[in-house]
């Protein structure tokens, strides 16, 4: 009982971490756009769309999570988000780019590279949360299954 | 058998999310105020054109040029980490990221008939075009970027200097 109600506290958590991180980026799209510019990942033509809806992806995963529907696509997509969003900040701390501001710097691998690092650990932490939380909605799964057998 | 269950569960979910996502982001979009394009233009064309159609960009050659006749004063806009490692031999460290700080030392020194070159690395790096743009808001009538100043004055292997001290002294 006591699990149970840890992972549905986690899973809120996890919603209300990507609703939150979402506000911003929706009320701000240019800014945004900018922001994935910076990362020089994307071609120039998926800038803006991915700026339009990838905020919303976050949204609706996020309030999925919080009111328990669609769980298991949804922490799929939160946890594939944090793994793109993790290999785009390393790839750029390894090629020396400053994501602030698109440019390259030899103080990405001082202090702007500490505050990579810390990034990249904080969202490990989402990321194991939300790989714990989809393997936990596969065990479910298959115990319910198992019981109606 | 349950493992194919969940997994289908997984992907048809994962795709209805991913289209109301996208439904709703182009709808939000379309609707308000200060709606992106969906397909934007980010060439560096496009980027240094300003809103009254005037191109900032200035050629490496002929930034050299104007470093050479004494008519411009250049700027690098990186970090004094970045400018004392290696910088243009005519530039001055006006680091874009402490702007108030280090402004307040050289503005009085910026010549107004002078063409002002500003510069950072990378062809995507935007410190340069900040801090064009918030000298033209100051009144400064001739400024220019020297878009991945550094890398191209390198590559044409034009003069450089290490050390130094930010300022217009230097």
């Amino acid at each position: 009982m006591i699990k149970k109600r840890i992972i549905i506290a986690m899973r809120i958590a996890l919603g209300i971490v990507f609703v939150y991180a979402s506000i911003d980026k929706i009320i701000h799209p240019a800014a945004f756009a900018e922001a994935i510019f910076n990362y020089q990942i994307l071609p120039d033509q998926l800038i803006n769309i991915t700026a339009v809806v990838l905020p919303c992806l976050e949204l609706c995963a996020g309030v999925c999570l919080i009111f328990g529907k669609w769980i298991p696509g949804s922490l799929f997509i939160i946890a594939l988000l944090l793994l793109i969003f993790m290999s785009a900040l390393i790839f750029n701390l390894a090629r020396g780019l400053n994501i602030h501001c698109g440019c390259f710097s030899t103080s990405v691998q001082t202090i702007e590279g500490s505050s990579m690092i810390l990034t990249v650990l904080r969202d490990c932490i989402f990321l194991a949360t939300a790989l714990f939380l989809l393997f936990n909605c596969y065990s479910e799964s298959r115990n319910e299954l198992k019981t109606e057998g | 058998m349950e493992n194919k269950n969940f997994v289908c569960r997984c992907i048809y979910q994962t795709v209805a999310v991913v289209f109301v996502s996208a439904v709703i982001g182009v709808c939000i979009n379309s609707v308000r105020s200060d709606r992106v394009p969906l397909i934007g233009d980010w060439s560096v064309k496009s980027q240094m054109t300003l809103d009254t159609g005037e191109n900032i960009e200035i050629s490496v050659h002929d930034a050299r040029q104007l470093c050479l006749d004494g008519k411009a004063i250049v700027l690098d806009a990186r970090s004094p980490e970045d400018y004392q490692a290696g910088h243009i031999d005519c530039a001055v460290n006006l680091p874009w990221v402490s702007f108030d700080e280090y402004f307040q030392n050289i503005s009085e020194k910026l010549p107004e008939d002078k063409t002002i070159i500003t510069y950072c690395d990378g062809e995507t790096c935007n410190l340069s075009k900040e801090l064009a743009m918030m000298l033209t808001d100051l009144g400064f009538k001739d400024v220019k970027v020297l878009v991945n100043g550094w890398s191209v004055w390198v590559q044409n292997q034009f003069p450089t200097e290490t050390g130094g001290k930010e300022g217009i002294e230097s």
